[in-house]
């Protein structure tokens, strides 16, 4: 296999994940390795090439990278309507524990995307491997989040036959091609990333498209982690929302990733 | 389930997945299915489709491969010096040589969206291993013009879709439509359908190669399935040209089916388990068809026959 990336199968040999190793460009010191949590959902594919990319970009600044599919999505084990917070919060520990082992490091950081922020952000309060967090338009609220879903996606079934429509006050099991079983809209219902507080030695970087829906965030994480929080708003295309066969990659965001975790590795 | 790394040892930079069929669903000598990257999808394809596909497939039997064409997904650039409109080509033919010499299959059944459509025939054009394609909402032309496709698409889906939508009348009542558009697009429509209704010769559109292409695939002996999304473009060409097709669809070897109401990427759960039994069961056909001898042309196989242009 190319030394660029190293494609592997992990986890329970019945239900196995999906992964992607990018080696690290050999610098000295060596650099804390990095687990990339991809966005959920419909927001997965149109992502994919970008985080690829920043995946590529931080191994050649001499950062170790894991990014992975949870269990249901990309190439891991398990159908759709399977797919379950509390099982990506798992995957994530998992992910974190083969990232560890390989590298033979102690400490690690997360870098997130979307829904892929806001799991990697509850999964490392249980984490004291994780020193730091790098938020890429996190999901804040997941009741918020799923009135939205909801929303687009009866406005999107206007635009066909009577007959696909939902009577009012029935639940979705369809959003935006993605099976979406109720166990999994009551865990969206739940999450809330003000509710989980992270370690004060923690550093954060948060990177959002809307600076005043991201206003409460900044607050939380700025009260939490005095002088170790990095606020950037960069306005842009939400790739995560885009057409999938456009395959955006914002490269002031990816080469803003890879700053802020270079000038903390010196 | 039962997935492995596929390994491209002439190029290693390709990342591909095998799922690997069901040793309880006995099928003897099934061919094994390529399926195509959708654009710069990577391989799970839209809506993880291929991922769905792969495993329904495994399930009754069938070895399937997903992999990502260099540049794509996982899979890095080219270095050599393959020219890019054949390094589809040759990473599918690769695809299909790896399965070839690691005893999977002999035969091989192809399946792609879009671009993936495109490519699958492609090779099956040339390549005598690949026995069937299902070829998914194609970028076809079949001899029409952009122009052309543009308007018969645009009176489509003025008639029978924007007419639908309470949000396209709300949008014509306060002033927030493009009315050029509209008023353009019903003209045509008018037009075409008197000059539909005129005595004109019948005319043969000058042979093109997606149609050669067709027909090539089928009196090869391979079988050639073309679904569409009824609200794709594809279906107004299929539909605009189902004069040239005629001839095609009287073999046992073509089939063409549409997808009601889907767009192109099946952005719904209903239409993704679709178009995903339908493959299967295609599949299946193929596989229990006995071989047969190649058509020395398919207009023996019906009989001579005028070409006519279809009405959208």
């Amino acid at each position: 296999m190319s030394l660029e990336v190293e494609p592997f199968f992990f986890g329970g040999p019945d239900q196995p994940l999906f992964g992607c190793y990018h080696p690290p460009r050999p610098v000295a010191p060596r650099r804390l390795p990095l687990l990339l949590c991809h966005p959920l959902g419909y927001e997965y594919v149109p992502s994919h090439r970008c985080f690829q990319q920043l995946a590529t970009r931080l191994a050649r600044g001499g950062f170790p990278v894991l990014r992975f599919d949870y269990f249901a999505t990309g190439d891991s084990a398990g159908d759709e309507a399977e797919g379950r917070i509390a099982r990506w919060l798992a995957d994530i520990d998992t992910a974190i524990d083969v990232l560890l082992r390989r590298t033979r490091a102690r400490q690690i950081g997360l870098v997130g995307l979307r829904g892929g922020a806001t799991l990697a952000w509850i999964a490392a309060a249980r984490r004291s491997e994780v020193t730091s967090h790098a938020l890429w338009d996190p999901i804040v609220n997941g009741r918020d989040h799923l009135a939205e879903l909801i929303a687009f996606q009866e406005s999107t079934l206007l635009q066909y036959p009577k007959s696909y429509r939902r009577p009012h006050g029935e639940r979705h099991d369809d959003i935006r091609g993605c099976e979406f079983p109720e166990d999994l809209e009551r865990e969206y219902q739940a999450m809330d990333m003000l509710s989980v507080s992270p370690r004060s030695r923690e550093r954060a970087l948060l990177i959002v498209s809307a600076a005043e829906e991201a206003e409460p965030l900044r607050k939380h994480l700025e009260s939490n982690l005095p002088g170790r929080l990095t606020f950037q708003h960069q306005p842009g295309p939400q790739i995560w929302s885009a057409d999938p066969t456009k395959k955006m990659v914002p490269a002031e965001i990816l080469d803003s990733i890879v700053t802020w975790h270079s000038q903390a590795a010196t | 389930m039962n997935e492995v790394l596929f390994p491209f040892p002439r190029s290693n930079h390709i990342v591909g997945v095998l799922t690997r069929p069901d040793s309880a669903a006995q099928r003897v000598d099934p061919p094994a299915v390529v399926l195509v990257n959708a654009g710069f999808v990577h391989r799970v394809g839209p809506n993880r489709i291929h991922v769905k596909l792969a495993r329904r497939l495994a399930a009754l039997g069938f070895p399937v491969l997903r992999f990502d064409f260099s540049g794509i997904g996982d899979s890095r650039s080219r270095r050599d010096d393959v020219p890019f409109d054949q390094q589809s080509i040759v990473e599918i033919e690769e695809a299909l040589d790896q399965m070839s010499a690691a005893g999977l299959a002999q035969r091989f059944l192809l399946a792609g969206i879009c671009s993936g459509a495109t490519n699958s025939l492609r090779v099956a054009r040339h390549d005598r291993r690949v026995v069937g394609a299902a070829l998914i909402n194609g970028v076809w032309k079949l001899g029409l013009d952009s122009s052309e496709i543009k308007q018969l698409h645009s009176a489509r889906y003025y008639r029978r879709l924007a007419v639908l939508d309470p949000r396209s009348w709300i949008r014509v009542m306060t002033g927030r439509s493009n009315y050029r558009v509209i008023l353009r697009t019903a003209a045509r429509s008018l037009a075409s359908r008197y000059r539909r209704h005129k005595p004109q010769p019948v005319q043969e559109r000058s042979e093109n190669s997606e149609l050669s292409d067709f027909r090539a695939v089928v009196e090869s002996g391979a079988h050639l399935l073309l679904v569409c999304s009824e609200r794709d473009r594809s279906h107004t060409v299929l539909t605009a040209m189902a004069g040239p097709l005629a001839e095609l669809r009287a073999t046992d070897r073509f089939r063409s089916e549409v997808i009601r109401d889907a767009d192109h990427t099946f952005d719904l759960c209903c239409h993704q388990r679709e178009v995903i039994d339908l493959l299967c069961g295609w599949a299946e056909s193929v596989a229990d068809s006995p071989p047969v001898s190649p058509i020395a042309n398919v207009a023996e196989a019906k009989g001579s026959q005028t070409l006519t242009l279809g009405a959208p």
